[in-house]
């Protein structure tokens, strides 16, 4: 805190817009932020930095206005607040980029920009006075974007650069960018940084939200790095460096985790290392959402692939199930060359996939037993269906994986999120399958379910399934991968095994 | 979560039978609408209530039935089917036709006009699948190419020469003394609900069906082939269209390209009023013979009551409404009893 505090003495000559004083935030006995002090200075970019779950994103709800009950106060421009909607806060002049674009698509630049407030005329829109005043602004920003285009057909990139504008154009004098940089390119980003800096100069005051920290450190002007829901450090950027950001973002967790980590690996047999690759993945690309990858998953194995969100993995993991085409490249299972078309081939072949949303894996308003049986029901059920059959080989499935309620009959929508994702193992559990893709297995989870999940997964390793876990947590792949690969921006750009498998490498990579 | 909602559901007198109840409302809604139709109908006239003309009633749905259980099918599967008039007349045209001026064997006219209705349907699965269009345009698309059809082969006449076969099937009785005998077309009506629901809940294809219904997406990454099963649900709705369309020439003893345009809104609407989802995954045959019945009762009812033929008509409409907002929230009321 000392240090923060130098820090802001050193650039005192610009004023505090946003300053935040012992704030905390609980979600019923989860604390998600704990005391945070956080001061936001005029005309600075602020990165913040942090794990899932360290508090980033309540903050910056917090700061946009979301949450409105927290304790501890809010000022701004040394006014105390207390914003009550996200419009409150807009129209104070505190905007907000999300990851997730929420543009209007079919509508043009110009619509997009002006939002509810058309300019009419006679009780018609003024077309000609919208894209005149909407074109001045974007050139007033530098961005040489026609904004008589429509939204969807412009570059992820443009569109977001639009969407920084868009909320200038509202009002904003103080930006809030959600890893602005997740999914471009590096000449998008360039550019994104081009206008970040443009910004500045105009005097606009942003907090760049990212797990990326090259981006960070190219950026921005100071850091505050969150962890466990407290502000640990708030560093001038040009004084620090990536080691010391990923130190302090994951201080402390390394040792404790390792001991743990150790043990398991001691306990396994070392020869395991040289057991046969039973899915070999070659050279495999989607344009627009990785190219190039290459691995195998080797028998009795939990390969980790660890990638922060948007960085190709998810899209990655479809194409192994034959979800999604692929453009190029090759699989093979078991020595023989698959090609997966559909869904349909990808489970005959013994490929299991548990994707990264519940929401995508069950019907929810079915009976758990039927979500349990769909998979194989082929075998189960040759002939007629027969409920008494399925019923029997679900209760078996809800025993051996836990599920609570262990009743059959409930919808699946009624189960907890553990419970649910004990469901979509199970449903691939009837027919033991040759490799396993986890995506994301225990996000959103609490300690005990999460606990439970990785048991039922190291035990499907021990019984020679070869798996593949994705996942944007580093302790997932920690607490139970053999090997990892670490993705960026659609490639893999690390594979980390025994000593080299830490933390901090995995963040460095990603 | 669950520890809270399972003390909840304890406060509730009688837990049992109320969850019973909630769980049950989507069939509940339509069966309560069609008793009070039956009461309303039996007070209010001296001839709705007799054996006849319930038998009657049984008589003038059972087309209706044929094609109703298609549209199941494809409502199941949160899809639709707009061609399903187009398609059942141009069955008749063509079954009618190639036996009566081409002189081939009603046989094999019955199954080449059944092939036909099948190959427009798969038509419709394709575009829906493959290509991509959504069943809604693609449906509306092969309506006009069934209905151009029927007209292109008729020129417009109409065509009298009927396969002894569907006359039989359409119009004639099993049994000779009246109060006793049975239209066959009831027993042909019958026999088509009765393969549907053997289909929708004993094999699995028709789990595949509710499956693919409820959310597709899940369905999908479960390693079932919604595309296929999507595309056979719109060609099962285009045959029983095409058998519901022969049937009703074999009633009415002719063939047409004219006449039949009710078939699609009654059909989808006799469907929908049994509790079938318009979006899927929920409902089944026995919701259809629940709605086919409460719109077998609602038409005689009205012709009893001896409305004006035009105020008849938007009365049905109101009335029709009225049980699909008594649907609606009786599904809502299932849906939050799930949460």
């Amino acid at each position: 805190m000392t240090a923060a505090a130098a820090r802001s003495e050193e650039v005192g000559a610009l004023e505090p817009v946003v300053t935040l004083r012992g704030v905390s935030k609980r979600f019923g006995g989860v604390v998600a932020l704990d005391h945070v002090d956080f001061e936001l200075l005029a005309g600075e970019v602020h990165g913040l930095v942090g794990e899932n779950g360290a508090g980033k994103s309540t903050m910056m709800k917090l700061l946009s206005g979301v949450y409105g009950d927290y304790s501890g106060e809010m000022r701004l421009a040394g006014e105390h607040v207390r914003f009550s909607s996200p419009a409150d806060a807009q129209a104070r002049g505190i905007g907000m980029v999300y990851q997730e674009l929420s543009t209007f698509s079919h509508l043009t630049v110009a619509e997009n920009i002006f939002g509810r407030n058309l300019p009419m005329k006679r009780g018609l829109v003024d077309w000609a006075a919208m894209n005149r005043a909407a074109q001045e602004h974007m050139n007033e920003l530098g961005l040489g974007i026609d904004v008589t285009l429509t939204m969807g057909t412009l570059p992820v990139g443009n569109q977001q650069l639009v969407e920084i504008a868009r909320v200038i154009f509202s009002g904003a004098r103080c930006i809030i960018l959600d890893e602005p940089t997740s999914a471009l390119s590096p000449p998008e980003t360039r550019r994104l940084f081009d206008f970040i800096a443009t910004l500045k100069k105009q005097g606009k005051t942003m907090v760049f939200i990212s797990h990326f920290l090259d981006d960070m450190l190219e950026v921005t002007d100071r850091i505050t790095v969150l962890k466990n829901s407290r502000n640990v450090a708030t560093l001038a950027t040009n004084n620090t460096n990536k080691h010391q950001l990923v130190e302090l973002m994951i201080g402390g967790d390394s040792a404790s985790l390792k001991p743990l980590y150790e043990a398991e690996s001691a306990a396994r047999p070392p020869a395991e290392a040289h057991a046969e690759d039973v899915f070999k993945v070659q050279e495999l690309t989607k344009h627009g959402a990785f190219s190039d990858i290459s691995f195998s998953v080797r028998r009795g194995e939990i390969l980790g692939l660890f990638a922060f969100m948007g960085a190709g993995q998810i899209q990655l993991a479809r194409c192994l199930f034959g979800a999604d085409r692929i453009d190029g490249g090759s699989l093979a299972l078991e020595g023989r060359p698959l090609r997966l078309t559909n869904t349909t081939r990808a489970k005959a072949a013994g490929i299991a996939f548990v994707p990264e949303d519940r929401r995508f894996a069950l019907m929810m308003q079915k009976e758990i037993y039927k979500n349990i049986t769909v998979a194989h029901l082929q075998r189960l059920v040759p002939w007629w269906i027969d409920d008494d059959v399925e019923l029997r080989v679900a209760e078996e499935q809800i025993k051996s994986v836990g599920v609570r309620p262990a009743d059959a009959q409930l919808p699946v929508g009624a189960l907890s999120g553990g419970n649910q994702q004990k469901v979509v193992l199970a449903k691939w559990l009837t027919q033991k399958p040759r490799v396993l893709i986890l995506n994301e297995p225990t996000r959103g989870m609490d300690v005990g379910a999460k606990e439970e999940v990785i048991t039922i997964v190291k035990r499907l390793r021990d019984e020679g399934v070869a798996i593949l876990l994705v996942t944007t947590e580093p302790e997932a792949i920690l607490s139970i991968s053999d090997r990892a690969l670490v993705m960026r921006k659609g490639h893999i750009t690390a594979e980390l095994g025994g000593a080299v498998l830490t933390k901090e490498n995995l963040m460095k990579n990603a | 979560m669950n520890e809270i909602a399972a003390t909840e559901k304890r406060a509730v007198p009688w837990p049992a039978v109320a969850s019973w109840i909630r769980r049950r409302a989507r069939n509940l809604a339509p069966f309560a609408t069609l008793v009070l139709l039956v009461l309303f109908f039996s007070v209010t006239t001296d001839s709705f209530l007799n054996f006849v003309n319930l038998r009657n009633i049984l008589a003038q749905v059972a087309t209706l039935a044929v094609v109703a259980t298609g549209v199941t099918f494809v409502l199941l599967c949160g899809e639709i089917d707009l061609s399903i008039a187009a398609v059942a007349m141009m069955t008749g045209v063509i079954a009618s036709m190639l036996f009566g001026v081409a002189g081939v064997p009603q046989i094999l006219a019955l199954l080449i006009g059944l092939a036909a209705a099948t190959g427009l349907g798969f038509v419709n699965g394709w575009t829906t699948t493959r290509v991509g269009l959504p069943s809604f345009v693609a449906t509306l698309a092969t309506m006009q190419i069934a209905s151009g059809l029927s007209q292109n082969f008729t020129r417009g006449n109409i065509v009298y020469t009927i396969p002894p076969a569907l006359k039989y099937l359409g119009g004639a009785y099993l049994g000779t003394k009246d109060p006793w005998r049975m239209p066959v077309v009831v027993l042909a009506g019958v026999g088509v609900l009765a393969l549907g629901h053997l289909v929708l809940r004993y094999t699995r294809f028709g789990r595949f069906i509710y499956m693919t219904g409820s959310n597709r997406e899940a369905a999908r990454l479960s390693g079932i082939n919604t595309k296929n099963i999507v595309a056979a649900c719109l060609s099962i709705c285009a045959c029983s269209a095409g058998a519901a369309g022969m049937l009703n020439t074999g009633r009415l003893g002719s063939a047409q390209s004219y006449g039949l345009d009710d078939m699609l809104l009654d059909g989808v609407s006799a469907v929908v009023l049994g509790g079938t989802s318009l979006f899927g995954g929920e409902g089944g045959i026995n919701n259809t013979v629940m709605g086919l019945l409460i719109f077998g009762v609602l038409n005689n009812g009205l012709n009893q009551l001896q409305l004006d033929i035009f105020v008849r008509l938007w009365v049905r409409g109101v009335i029709l409404l009225v049980a699909l907002i008594i649907n609606i929230y009786a599904l809502r009321i299932r849906n939050a009893a799930a949460k």
